[in-house]
């Protein structure tokens, strides 16, 4: 967060690798909702930033976006409770929906235990949120039957975080998603939408570089004939900053079940239930800083939505500092079933004002 | 009222000449000035004396540190940028101690000490 950097004085590679992405430090501070930070420190600065994205995309159309900016406040309330509100203004050139709204009570179990309450990041490794590509992750997006599985959206909920010496302990209890009108309409109604258990339990300690653990949910989902579509998933992650010369890695299997993930349509024309799908996924990337503060990185992903279809995606990013606060990413990417592209993102962030 | 506020502004203008003019006796011995960075304290190695008390002045040049020492007496001090925190410490016995910063302040946090030799 640049009024976080600006408050403490700090660059950037305080707590990311390359922003987005964070490092080990960074990562901590997320998980603790910000807690392990000095609200004294922080006073230093206004807690509002803003940001805006130019994205070039020459499979999209229009291929060119300038409509997005957002405005963030992020800081303590006293000394026990933050928040982060992040509000699109604009977002693929349309008006912007809300991206995240929470609270977090950071008291507990002698400053270990963080309560988060409103639109939250779900337990998840922390790059499906804060990632070094242009591209999302497709990993945790499993499309199977009638909805896909959000492992890695902001979705309305509350969570709670046990964070202490090497331990991460996750658990949230989620409601539909982010996406939009549309899905917030729906969330307004909670007994007709998505819900979901997700959890999350890591080893990662703050001073090393290296994080393994499992993620993974529960849930159910309305499904349009009736009755309920019932869900889990579990996913083993390592991930490892770069140090050393030796390239940062992020690695992720991933199993889903889904129990009644659609019909199919039969020679007599009627309907008939595909039974129940086991899905797979990975996601490995290596990520490695160049030429001081540039970073190249290489993801592959290789998707089996567990009805037959298979996929394959892979991109190679490049990102680098053009001045301070402003940053440029450029990207080849490709899919199994997909013209190759390319895109780049010039990124704007910055805090409204100079420090106190 | 507008009298009031330049009584309070003269006052206080005086009283911070006063205190620039006469600093305090009490602060015996000698000065160190300490500034604290990511994964880091400069200078990173000091020496006091045993008995005698010494001034420490403590700053962060990036990010925010924690210090504490129970042997030497240093009770938990936040070094914030910005601001310089002022810690008397009068060492009882000679020896060497390292001290580590207290709290997780970034990349580089394990290897951040400063160590004090007490002669």
């Amino acid at each position: 967060m640049p009024v976080f950097a600006q408050a403490y004085a700090a660059k950037c590679s305080l707590c990311h690798v390359f922003p987005p992405a964070l490092n080990t430090y960074g990562r901590y501070i997320q998980r603790t909702g910000y807690g392990g930070l000095d609200p004294h420190t922080l006073d230093r600065s206004l807690p509002f930033w803003w940001d805006q994205q130019v994205r070039y995309d020459n499979n999209q159309s229009p291929r060119t976006e300038v409509g997005n900016m957002a405005i963030h406040a992020v800081g303590f309330l006293g000394t026990d409770v933050t928040y982060h509100l992040q509000q699109w203004i604009l977002q693929n050139n349309k008006a912007g929906d809300l991206d995240t709204f929470w609270l977090a009570y950071n008291n507990l179990f002698n400053r270990s235990g963080h309560v988060f309450a409103g639109l939250v990041q779900a337990p998840a490794p922390s790059p499906f949120s804060q990632w070094m590509d242009i591209a999302a992750f497709t990993t945790p997006e499993i499309t199977v039957g009638e909805h896909a599985y959000e492992l890695d959206a902001n979705r309305w909920g509350s969570k709670f975080n046990y964070v202490h010496g090497d331990l991460d302990l996750e658990a949230g209890w989620l409601y539909a998603g982010d996406g939009g009108p549309s899905v917030w309409g729906a969330s307004s109604n909670f007994s007709n939408t998505d819900k979901t258990f997700q959890y999350k339990a890591a080893y990662a300690n703050p001073n090393y570089p290296l994080e393994a653990g499992i993620y993974g949910s529960r849930g159910s989902w309305p499904l349009a004939e009736g009755g309920y579509d019932h869900y889990w998933s579990v996913a083993p992650y390592v991930e490892r900053d770069p140090i050393h010369g030796v390239p940062g890695v992020l690695a992720v299997y991933q199993r889903a079940y889904d129990g009644n993930p659609g019909f199919t349509t039969l020679p007599t024309g009627t309907l008939s239930p595909l039974g129940p799908a086991n899905s797979a996924a990975a996601t490995l990337e290596l990520y490695q800083p160049v030429f001081d503060e540039g970073l190249v990185s290489l993801r592959k992903e290789w998707t089996n939505d567990g009805l037959g279809t298979l996929g394959q995606t892979g991109n190679a990013d490049f990102s680098y500092p053009i001045a301070r606060f402003l940053r440029a990413y450029v990207e080849e990417y490709f899919g199994a079933h997909t013209r190759p592209g390319w895109a780049y993102t010039i990124w704007w962030a910055s805090p409204f004002t100079s420090v106190k | 009222m507008r009298f009031m506020k330049r009584t309070f502004q003269l006052l206080a203008a005086l009283g911070a000449l006063a205190f620039l003019t006469f600093p305090a006796k009490s602060y015996a011995g000698s000065d160190v000035s300490l500034a604290a960075s990511m994964g880091k304290f400069a200078p990173n190695a000091i020496e006091l004396h045993a008995g005698e008390t010494t001034t420490l002045h403590l700053t962060s040049t990036e990010g925010v540190h924690w210090l504490k020492s129970d042997d030497l007496g240093i009770p938990m001090t936040t070094i914030r940028p910005g601001s310089i925190a002022t810690v008397l410490v009068t060492p009882k016995k000679a020896g060497t101690y390292v001290l580590h910063c207290q709290m997780f302040c970034g990349p580089g946090h394990a290897d951040m000490t400063i160590t004090v030799t007490v002669v």
